[in-house]
């Protein structure tokens, strides 16, 4: 049936419904875009299009954006190698330990982001080097997308086959590092790359951690943005996001793809 | 099979960065809790202070209306993208779940393109001849946030709705059905206690989210009283760092707590999106 | 006690049913008389479900189709209004709801008053002999259980005709055949017409009046259980109720034929198996021009008056005496095969 319910009034409302409430998410999205590519706000397409503004953005926050792209990259290679590790030990722990060591490592996204950045700067602040370097950004990424790529990795770790297949690799006399190198990490390739894009996407806008973690020194691409929406140029601000979605709708896109979304927290 | 030193070998990396850089802190941040002039005392005191309690309280108002309102949407068009079929239906599922991973800072943008003082409502309404002076510009204020948060809070519950619909049971509602049961006594007996559990998780996650949400309220002005606007300024302008901690714990706390209730009320296939 | 008012004839002609390219179902016409219990029989993908399906509006036949209850039109009505009855395979009883509240849901739709709800919930309890169980949710209930209580559900609100759409088949197979037997009775006591869904031939022969045989979405014959049986419409029907033996145009069952000395039955064939099976020997055969044979021979078995072989056993065996656990025949022995009564298809449908 093409209907979703029995009734053509209902189905009509929700269909109404629906197409509002698309409207409502993509209707400023599709703005902020045009307004980046403007020549002027206030005449809108009339005075044509121009790349003045995306220009103008490159220059000004090209230090912000790339360390928030290489930032996102080391995340994802090193929750890859822990998340990777974390997952396969978890397989291997009695069920009732595994499921509390998980909640553990989920606290993380649970709690506030400004909660965890004030509590590494209470402990670490006063490191100078450390702070006002991009590890220090970066620690906090890993612990706070880590929990992805664990319940990626782990979902098709714990699927029966790979068990069997462990068992006769076992039995060929595989140890253990083995095992987990030749026949678990081969078959978990999908969710790797499904993680990895989870995590790369959550590094590159997380905000609110990183507003307290950065230093004048160390901008990323989120903190940026903030910068250039108080700027009260509005076409500056929309340059900006333009970069953002253009970096960001391909992943999501390719996330949808594989069939997982990311689920962390837009804030 | 099953050595147990080569459990720990894997364990081990994850447990030490964990460890380091959460587990440390967050205690040193217990500790920082309590080394303002009350001391300990500031735990407690901090929940009788009226000024904190009124920030927490329309904190909670805008998380419960928020979720509330997402709830009753997603409901409603999750359930109908879960079934309908039409010509551009993968076109409109994309748009509303696209808008997932958006950070708090692009959404409080989002919501100063719809409704800032050079937004489209207010630019709607001139064209409809209103008065420049009295434009309608709600992006800096409660609704605004609360427009915000309904922005990033769709997309997330939709998914999860959506998901559960798909599994749904179609002979329940057959079976409705030949007992005489009309299109919308169908989806009130048969598909809402069906989708119940997606709610529930989503409704958590999305009460949780919304509790702890900072970015969007930084975007739109610092003048708004959420809670967690009160913990930054604390620490930016006033440099009350033990307060900013005091309430961070107590923030964290609560939305662990909703997050922890959601996962086992509804087992943890539903809520993996924490 | 009566159900369903007295009247509840259906009336099916033409119809058919295509799901894209693919025919379910192939023009079919079918008169289901009052009270009468109809069985649709078949292998799965033979469109009788389809058909079920269509008569309870839960899908829409093709153009050209007529469907009608008493002489009224039911393709103009809705599901929800043609008020059928419907047990399906999974039960699908509503899982937020405990027994009674399932019972009475198909009641407080039609908004009856309170006390005539509880009355009829308490009635149909009866009915299936749940009375004590009625408060219970529905996952606390054994399988069986929750066949009785999607029955009580679909006759509480008096409809016109049940329909039953393959409700015994999650079931165990001695709980099936208890099942069966009080389902017949159930639906008989109660006088409404209805159609029942199966792949089982003996659910078919136990419990209907009549069963109409489906075969890639026709139907090859409508008759008794005992016309089926006995005077299989086509090679089809015949298998569907047991092995045939096929010979060119002889056709037996495999326990309507012997075996006796060879040339002296109606056809020689050698044997390749005999093995025990308790309470028969299964002896396999292979006639001259290559045709594999199946016989099940029971102790005692009818009419066979013929002396066969040198084997002591065989003689034992043919006169029922006990001891009869020794085999008749041996692999490569020649024998003859008497068929003690044929199969003749092609009588005219009903």
């Amino acid at each position: 049936m093409a209907l979703a319910t029995t009734s053509r009034l209902l189905d009509r409302a929700a269909l109404g419904l629906t197409v509002a409430l698309a409207l409502f998410l993509s209707v400023p999205v599709v703005l902020s875009i045009l307004t980046g590519l403007m020549v002027n706000q206030f005449q809108g397409f009339s005075a044509g299009f121009s790349l003045r503004w995306v220009r103008e953005v490159v220059e000004q926050y090209h230090g912000a954006i790339l360390l928030s792209v290489w930032i996102a990259t080391l995340t994802v290679l090193i929750n890859l190698v822990l998340g990777t590790l974390l997952a396969h030990g978890l397989r291997r722990t009695r069920v009732q330990w595994a499921r509390a060591l998980e909640e553990m490592f989920v606290m993380p996204v649970a709690m506030p982001g400004i909660s965890l950045g004030l509590a590494m700067i209470v402990s670490y602040g006063a490191l100078g080097g450390f702070r006002t370097h991009w590890s220090f950004i970066l620690v906090g990424h890993v612990l706070f997308t880590l929990p992805f790529m664990m319940r990626a990795v782990l979902a098709v770790m714990q699927a029966q086959r790979l068990d069997v297949l462990e068992e006769a690799a076992a039995s060929l006399g595989a140890g253990p590092w083995r095992r987990l190198v030749d026949v678990v990490m081969p078959n978990c390739r999908n969710a790797m790359v499904a993680g990895s894009l989870m995590v790369f996407t959550l590094s590159i806008g997380e905000f609110n951690m990183t507003l307290l973690l950065h230093s004048p020194f160390t901008p990323t691409l989120p903190v940026g943005l903030a910068d250039a929406y108080a700027s009260l140029r509005i076409e500056v601000g929309s340059a900006y996001t333009l970069i953002f979605f253009v970096l960001i709708v391909p992943l999501l896109v390719a996330m949808q793809f594989l069939g997982g979304s990311p689920r962390g927290k837009a804030l | 099979m099953r050595t147990v030193g080569w459990t720990r070998v894997f364990l081990a990396p994850a447990l030490t960065v964990f460890a380091a850089f959460f587990l440390v802190p967050l205690a040193r941040l217990f500790a920082v809790g309590a080394a303002g002039p009350s001391g300990w005392a500031a735990y407690v005191e901090v929940l009788h202070n009226t000024r904190y309690l009124q920030s927490f309280l329309s904190t909670l108002a805008l998380a419960g209306s928020v979720t509330i309102c997402t709830l009753c949407l997603c409901a409603v068009c999750g359930v109908y993208l879960s079934r309908a079929s039409f010509a551009f239906k993968p076109l409109l599922t994309a748009v509303l779940t696209l808008p997932l991973a958006f950070p708090g800072v692009v959404v409080g943008f989002l919501v100063i393109m719809l409704g800032g003082r050079q937004g489209v409502v207010a630019q709607a309404g001139q064209a409809l001849g209103g008065d420049p002076g009295s434009a309608v510009v709600f992006a800096y204020s409660m609704t605004g946030l609360f427009v915000g948060y309904l922005y990033f809070s769709i997309p997330r519950s939709m998914l999860t709705v959506m998901a559960t619909a798909d599994k749904l049971d179609r002979d329940l509602e057959e079976a409705a059905r030949t007992l005489g049961a009309s299109a919308f006594a169908v989806a009130r007996d048969v598909i809402l206690p069906g989708i119940r559990p997606a709610l529930v998780a989503s409704g958590a996650i999305c009460f949780a989210t919304a509790m702890g949400a900072f970015g969007t309220a930084f975007t739109l002005a610092t003048k708004i009283n959420v809670l967690p606007m009160v913990i930054y300024s604390e620490f930016t302008l006033q440099a009350n760092l033990a307060i900013a901690a005091v309430l961070s714990l107590w923030l964290g706390l609560l939305t662990w707590l909703v997050l922890i209730l959601a996962r086992s009320a509804t087992g943890s296939a539903v809520a993996a999106a924490a | 006690m009566k159900v369903a008012p007295a009247v509840g004839a259906i009336r099916v002609r033409q119809c058919s049913k295509h799901f894209g390219t693919v025919k379910a179902l192939g023009p079919v016409d079918l008169d289901i008389p009052a009270a009468q219990i109809l069985v649709l029989l078949g292998p799965s993908g033979c469109g009788k479900t389809t058909l079920l399906r269509i008569i309870a509006g839960l899908e829409d036949p093709d153009e050209g189709a007529s469907l009608s209850i008493d002489g009224a039109d039911l393709l103009a009505q809705a599901a929800e209004a043609r008020r059928f009855g419907m047990v399906f395979q999974s039960y699908a009883l509503f899982p937020n709801m405990n027994v009674r509240q399932n019972i009475a849901y198909g009641l407080k739709l039609r908004r009856l008053k309170p006390q005539a709800i509880e009355a009829r919930v308490d009635a149909m309890l009866d009915l299936v002999a749940m009375r004590e169980l009625g408060l219970r949710r529905i996952e606390q209930l054994s399988g069986g259980q929750r066949q009785r209580v999607a029955l009580a559900r679909a006759l509480a609100i008096e409809p016109r005709a049940v329909l039953l759409d393959e409700p015994l088949s999650a079931l165990d197979a001695h709980l099936r055949e208890r099942l069966r037997v009080e389902i017949r009775a159930l639906l008989k006591s109660t006088g409404v017409t209805a159609v029942y869904v199966t792949h089982d031939q003996d659910e078919a022969m136990a419990l209907g009046d009549r069963i109409a045989v489906f075969n890639h979405g026709r139907i090859e014959q409508i008759g008794t259980p005992a016309e089926v049986y006995e005077a299989p419409a086509s090679a089809f029907v015949a298998a569907f109720f047991g092995h045939v033996n096929q010979l060119g145009d002889l056709c037996f069952r495999r326990d309507q034929a012997d075996v006796v000395d060879a040339g002296r039955g109606d056809f020689d064939a050698t044997v390749v198996a005999a093995t025990h099976m308790g309470s028969y020997a299964a002896i396999e055969l292979r006639s001259g021009n290559g045709a594999r044979i199946t016989l099940h021979r029971f102790p005692a078995s009818p009419a066979v008056s013929a002396r066969v072989g040198p084997t002591a056993a065989l003689g034992a065996f043919i006169h029922g005496e006990p001891g009869a656990f020794e085999l008749p025949v041996e692999p490569g022995q020649s024998v003859g095969v008497r068929v003690l009564r044929r199969i003749h298809f092609g009588l005219p449908t009903t």
